[in-house]
């Protein structure tokens, strides 16, 4: 067995761009890069009773063990977690076998968070569902579109939180467009 | 030229009253000339303040024009506002509201304003009717050339050519109870729709609330209607789901109850702040609307009623009311209702000379009426205005019985007042296809049956009456907070207000004669021109419109268009309903192209994508080009190079150069890659594919080409077998998204019963192709873990993990180029370490990174066809891999396989090209012929598909393409012709596969 | 812009959808089986009614199912929308 060389730190779609933004010391809103593992479960609607996970319903997302679980369409979920290497396997022995396609999407998607007092006035700009806290509460999900680009929203614990996963190609230039709209209310970024 | 009146520092401002602040004075300019304003005055306001009243020039006579509203409705003060990139054509003066620097220019006049060369049009109407362009010009020869100058002569303002400095944005809302209008009735719908506890969305066009009422000396409770507002105002602020937006137009209601509005963000400061929007585009999506968006006054159209003084009644009481402005110093007021006495107290109380107030109706009395006579205004009844004297501005007018029992008597005045009522503004409801109706009483369209989830009230139902007008908003608010599902309380009581009694309009449209009676303002149509119209036989109105362009300027005929088609009704000797009226359509008023067009502009007009490794081609030289949304590398400079046409080619040759004799990395991200798992994926990829899948074995690549259910070739790539139930597969760039939605379409709707799960995995990996005789020495030398990549390791089409740098990679012997060649996919994140750990081994052998150029020159040189060749019109058999077709099974398209345009021999087939003289570069899109000297139309035999201009391996240009009967044609000269840039190249067909056929290079 | 039901997701804009199609078509159940007549009508032959029409709709950047919605071409009316094996008939 020869050495490996360990895993090099992985490198972030919004590093250069967050690099090169300056913050507002007074942010109405606030964007967060977030390194996630994040693994995808696809399995037909009738086998998903196999699989030993808390699934959430269609439009929802639910937290777990450190895991976040969210509903992409019926039958799809993705599961992400920080510093997790392990989450590949733990989800697809969870998996009963075939019951389900496990697909590894830790670096397909990126990840941003969105808060602060005027994170919704900002989304709002790029994204045509109903993001009012009557229409989409705390753990609500939505896969829609935000600045043309397909985007899974997930609204989190606060009073406006909102993680957004997005195809890592995509994911610089919906940021670019979150800063340059949120630059009117304060802006800052954080790696 | 002085206008025949008192220049002088806001000569005409009343000393007290108005909205306008007297402690902030503004200073602007006009035709170059300052003038100083307050702040809450509008362009126009403090125009006439200052004693300007001639603002414009018309659109086909250039006569004279000044201010004639006080609104969105404006048809005469158009004026260019700002310069140089911000500069913006036909602006409503009447909406512009001041501020300090404001630059505004008169438009359509040369040399100036006051002497318009362009006035004789109006000497010669005569020539210039209805009409005019079509019997004139139609079958004319030379037509273009008059049309340039005869559109220069009418033209409107200047546009800006510069790019738009500012930014747009795009908001998109959702709420229950939308409300459009934030007068009286508007405010109390809020009101009781807010208190429900519903969302509740209230836009108002101008500045601030309340209406006309801030226009008006109307009370509510005994106190100024406005106090009533600024309490409701207030209220509403207090309501957490209230949200009121004022500057904000609704200009337009689309399908499923979705309102379009522009809010005019920062449209009243010299620039917008730093970072904010110059304006807003609204996507509002309601559950139920309240259209409370008023009516708007129109004129008479009596002799010259275009002249600057002539002014609507409702426009001059919101001068002196709400902008504290005396617009004249003796006024004539002529109405067919009872605002003409309104307007008369209103103008004698600013302190206004009143000469009479013109009645076109026989005598009567109401309470307004004694009203005016106890103030000792004189009344004239049953007469109309007969003439206008005054060219630049109104100096005085002829007054004379209808009935003809007298002769007209001269009145001298500089302003004219006229009311012909009101038309409620049923735009909205109208584009929602909400039905109109005539109310003879109202002498007036009001909305009828709605179609969409709305309702009107007030004024824009036709109902006048400041109380009712309250009622019917107390009472809309609430049922539509009920309909979106939240109870209300009890209606609240309506304020007790002070409204004199009023006697019913008469329609009149149109008095006195003589050409130049005005219907349309703004497209200068007369009522001759409507009479032209009807003997000419367009009687019906969507003719009228447009043989006419009655109601085709910008302002769509707010005021004009019922008066047309009621002159239309008369001339055709039928009621109005029964002649009907044209529809209105989106935007109410107009909204710049920037609102629309959002943040989806410059860099940003479509998503930008881009590799895990763009920031290393960035670092390192490369020149991007755009591939859909992806930016790719094309070629890349040595530092310091500067890019040009040389640099271009020799980067090029070197990167071509590189990957024959040594080796190359080429970025290939962007194929799409699609992961598929289950017991049925060999199965689905057997139906998907043309050739067939089910023998490919686990560690496995195969080429596959899958067809339309058309026959024609949709896409082709590798598809890897990772495990027993586990594949992957790779489409084109230009595929990736389209494969992967057929491939949904047929697991969710054509073959559920298959037991197999898609997903796109792209973004998930790096992909990269190290190319090139020494690709496995380079390869090798950056493998961490020790696997074995030699060729009985790895022979081509085998797959195989390894770690590189310490990542776990996937890596797939397969070419594109035709060298050997390794695919290596990295998580992306992880995709810069590997492609940096692959260049430091390849440092050596002075590998070269190639981009876009250099791979295609060398997919061309293998003959290999891309999105290219495979353009939606070819078969199998044209690509020449009709044998892979599998004869065995049933696949995607083979039905349509034997139909006769597939098996004709004359279809062009894909053959190599290169150029006779052994130089000249081959166009890419050029057509295929004989003899390019044949006279037009001449037969086409195929087309040129790619073209590589240098092949540094060949050695002279060479290209790939289609011509009909394909290598049957082998060794014969054709020509490629390229007529729009007058290019013809005599060009030798040959085999598609110029460098190594037999594919010795891949296999080494 | 319309509203479209999604069976998963709910209502969203039409811009999140991309249009797939005419749902009264069927592809041949058993390709072999199938004439070239068959074929051509499958690939090529579609009514196009004045009023109520079957669609699919690919909800490309929500669910990525494919939904079948009844639409009324001639006022843009929405009238149902279901899975693609749903049976769908006009009302709320």
């Amino acid at each position: 067995m020869v050495d490996l060389a360990p895993l090099p730190p992985r490198l972030s779609p919004f590093a250069a761009l967050f690099a090169a933004t300056a913050n507002d010391p007074n942010p109405g809103v606030t964007l967060s890069a977030r390194s996630l593992d994040q693994v995808q479960i696809d399995c037909a609607t009738d086998r998903a009773d196999r699989i030993a996970l808390p699934l959430p319903a269609p439009g929802r997302a639910v937290s777990h063990d450190g895991m976040r679980l969210i509903s992409l369409a019926p039958g799809r979920w993705i599961v992400v977690k920080a510093d997790a290497p392990d989450l590949f396997d733990r989800v697809r022995d969870a998996c009963d076998g075939s019951a389900a396609a496990v697909v590894d999407q830790g670096h397909g998607r990126s990840c941003l968070r969105l808060s602060g007092p005027n994170a919704r006035d900002l989304l709002v700009t790029g994204t045509g569902i109903d993001l009012h806290p009557r229409a989409f509460a705390v753990d609500d999900a939505a896969s829609t579109a935000l600045f043309h680009v397909a985007a899974i929203l997930d609204r989190r614990q606060g009073s406006a939180t909102f993680d957004l996963h997005m195809a890592r190609s995509y994911a610089a230039a919906v940021a670019e467009r979150l800063i340059a709209g949120g630059r009117q209310y304060g802006v800052a970024v954080t790696s | 030229m002085i206008l025949g009146r008192l220049k002088g520092v806001n000569a005409f401002r009343l000393p007290t009253g108005g909205e306008i602040d007297r402690r902030r004075a503004l200073s602007f300019s006009f035709d170059g000339k300052s003038y100083t304003g307050f702040q809450g005055d509008t362009l126009a306001s403090a125009l006439l303040a200052n004693g300007v009243t001639l603002v414009g020039r018309s659109f086909k006579y250039h006569r004279p024009r000044g201010i004639f509203t006080a609104g969105p409705e404006e048809p005469n003060a158009l004026v260019e506002l700002r310069q140089g990139a911000r500069r913006e054509p036909n602006t409503r003066a009447t909406m512009a509201e001041l501020f300090h620097g404001l630059e505004a220019t008169s438009q359509n006049r040369w040399p100036s304003l006051a002497f318009d060369a362009m006035e004789v049009n109006d000497l010669a109407g005569r020539f210039l009717v209805a009409g005019f362009y079509y019997k004139t010009f139609m079958g004319f020869p030379g037509w273009h050339f008059y049309e340039q100058r005869i559109r220069a002569a009418a033209g409107m303002g200047r546009g800006t050519v510069e790019p738009d400095p500012d930014r747009y944005e795009r908001m998109s809302a959702h709420c229950d109870v939308l409300i459009v209008g934030g007068g009286p009735s508007g405010l109390a719908a809020a009101l009781t729709a807010g208190r429900s506890g519903a969302r509740v969305i209230l836009v108002e066009e101008t500045d601030g609330l309340g209406g006309r009422l801030r226009s008006e000396r109307e009370t509510i409770a005994g106190r100024p209607a406005m106090d009533w507002v600024a309490r409701t105002r207030q209220e509403l602020d207090s309501l957490p789901e209230v949200q009121t937006l004022t500057r904000t137009t609704a200009f337009g209601y689309y399908d499923d109850n979705m309102i379009g509005a522009v809010e005019r963000v920062a449209d009243h400061m010299p620039v917008p702040p730093d970072h904010v929007p110059r304006q807003r585009l609204w996507h509002i999506r309601a559950r139920r609307v309240v259209l409370a968006t008023g009516a708007i006054e129109r004129h008479i159209a009596f002799p010259d009623n275009d002249r600057p003084g002539v002014m609507l009644a409702s426009a001059v009481r919101s001068y002196i009311n709400r902008f504290a402005v005396r617009p004249g110093r003796r006024a004539v007021v002529v109405a067919n209702n009872d605002d003409g006495y309104r307007t008369a107290l209103d103008l004698a109380a600013a302190g206004v000379e009143v000469m009479r107030v013109v009645d076109t109706r026989p005598a009567g009395t109401s309470d307004w009426r004694v009203r005016c006579e106890a103030a000792g205004i004189d009344i004239q009844d049953g007469a109309a205005v007969t003439k206008v004297h005054g060219r630049l501005a109104v100096i005085g007018c002829d007054i004379a019985p209808l009935d003809g029992s007298d002769r007209p008597r001269f009145e001298p005045c500089d302003l004219i007042a006229v009311s012909g009522g009101w038309s409620p503004a049923v735009h909205l409801h109208t584009h929602a296809l909400g039905a109109i109706e005539w109310s003879e009483g109202r002498a007036a369209f009001v909305p009828g049956a709605a179609r969409q989830a709305h309702a009107s009230v007030g004024a824009a139902r036709g109902t006048y009456g400041l109380a009712s007008s309250i009622a019917e908003g107390f009472e809309a608010g609430a049922a539509a907070a009920e309909a979106a599902g939240f109870p209300t309380a009890s209606r609240p009581e309506v304020p007790a207000t002070d409204e004199p009694g009023q006697r019913p309009i008469r329609a009149i449209w149109a008095t006195g004669d003589g050409k130049k009676r005005f219907v349309d303002l703004q497209d200068d149509v007369t009522v001759d021109d409507i009479a032209l119209a009807h003997r000419e036989g367009f009687v019906s109105v969507e003719h009228l419109k447009r043989y006419t362009t009655l109601g085709m300027g910008t302002d769509q005929g707010k005021t004009s268009n019922i008066i047309g088609h009621a002159l239309m009704a008369e001339a055709r000797g039928e009621p109005i309903p029964q002649v009907g009226t044209t529809r209105f359509r989106p935007p109410y008023t107009p909204v710049a192209m920037g609102a629309f067009a959002g943040g989806d502009r410059g860099r940003h007009h479509a998503p930008v994508r881009r590799s895990a490794m763009h920031d290393w081609h960035a670092a390192n030289g490369a020149v991007f080009v755009e591939a859909g949304h992806w930016l790719r590398p094309q070629y890349y400079l040595a530092e310091g190079t500067p890019d040009g046409k040389a640099a271009m080619d020799a980067a090029i040759t070197g990167e071509v150069r590189a990957v024959r004799h040594a080796v190359g990395l080429v970025d290939v991200s962007t194929l799409g890659k699609i992961d598929i798992q289950g017991p049925d994926a060999a199965e689905l990829l057997n139906r998907l594919y043309a050739n067939g899948f089910k023998t490919l074995a686990v560690g496995k690549a195969r080429y596959g080409l899958m067809l339309r259910e058309d026959g024609i070739v949709h896409d082709d790539g590798t598809t890897s077998r990772l495990g027993e139930h586990h594949y992957l597969m790779t489409t084109t760039t230009a595929h990736a998204g389209d494969v992967m939605a057929q491939i949904e379409w047929y697991l969710q709707v054509v073959w559920p019963e298959l037991d197999a799960r898609a997903c796109s995995v792209t973004d998930q990996w790096a992909a990269m192709a190290l190319a090139g005789p020494k690709a496995r020495d380079v390869l090798a030398a950056a493998i961490d873990d020790g696997t074995d990549v030699s060729d009985g390791a790895l022979p081509f089409m085998g797959v195989t993990t390894a770690r590189i740098a310490g990542v776990p990679v996937r890596i797939f012997r397969i070419s594109f180029s035709g060298e050997l060649s390794y695919e290596v996919n990295a998580p992306a994140d992880w995709g810069t370490h590997v492609w940096e750990a692959l260049m430091d081994a390849g440092e050596a052998h002075d590998i070269r990174p190639y981009g876009t150029e250099a791979m295609g020159i060398m997919r061309i040189e293998k003959g290999h066809v891309t999105h290219a060749e495979l353009d939606g019109r070819v078969t199998l058999d044209d690509t020449g891999m009709g044998r892979m077709a599998s004869s065995k099974k049933w696949f995607v398209g083979r039905g349509m396989l034997d139909k006769p345009a597939f098996t004709d021999p004359d279809r062009p087939k894909l053959v190599g090209l290169v150029p006779v003289d052994g130089r000249t570069r081959i166009p890419a899109g050029a057509i295929l012929v004989e003899d390019p000297a044949a006279a037009v139309p001449m037969g086409k035999l195929g087309h040129v598909s790619s073209s590589a201009y240098l092949s540094p391996t060949v050695g002279h240009p060479i290209a790939l393409g289609f011509v009909s009967g394909g290598l049957e044609r082998k060794g014969q000269t054709v020509w490629a012709v390229f007529p729009l840039r007058k290019l013809a190249v005599e060009v030798t067909i040959t085999d598609p596969v110029f460098v190594d056929p037999q594919g010795d290079r891949l296999r080494g | 812009m319309i509203r479209i039901t999604c069976p998963h997701c709910g209502p969203r804009d039409q811009d999140e959808f991309s249009y797939a199609g005419d749902a009264t078509k069927t592809r041949p159940a058993d390709p072999a089986a199938a004439s070239a007549a068959d074929w051509h009508d499958y690939v090529y032959l579609r009514d196009n009614p004045a009023g109520p029409h079957l669609e699919f709709w690919h909800h490309v950047y929500g669910c990525r199912h494919y939904v079948k919605v009844l639409r009324d071409v001639t006022s843009h009316a929405v009238l149902a929308s279901g899975r693609p094996d749903e049976t769908l008939e006009a009302g709320e």
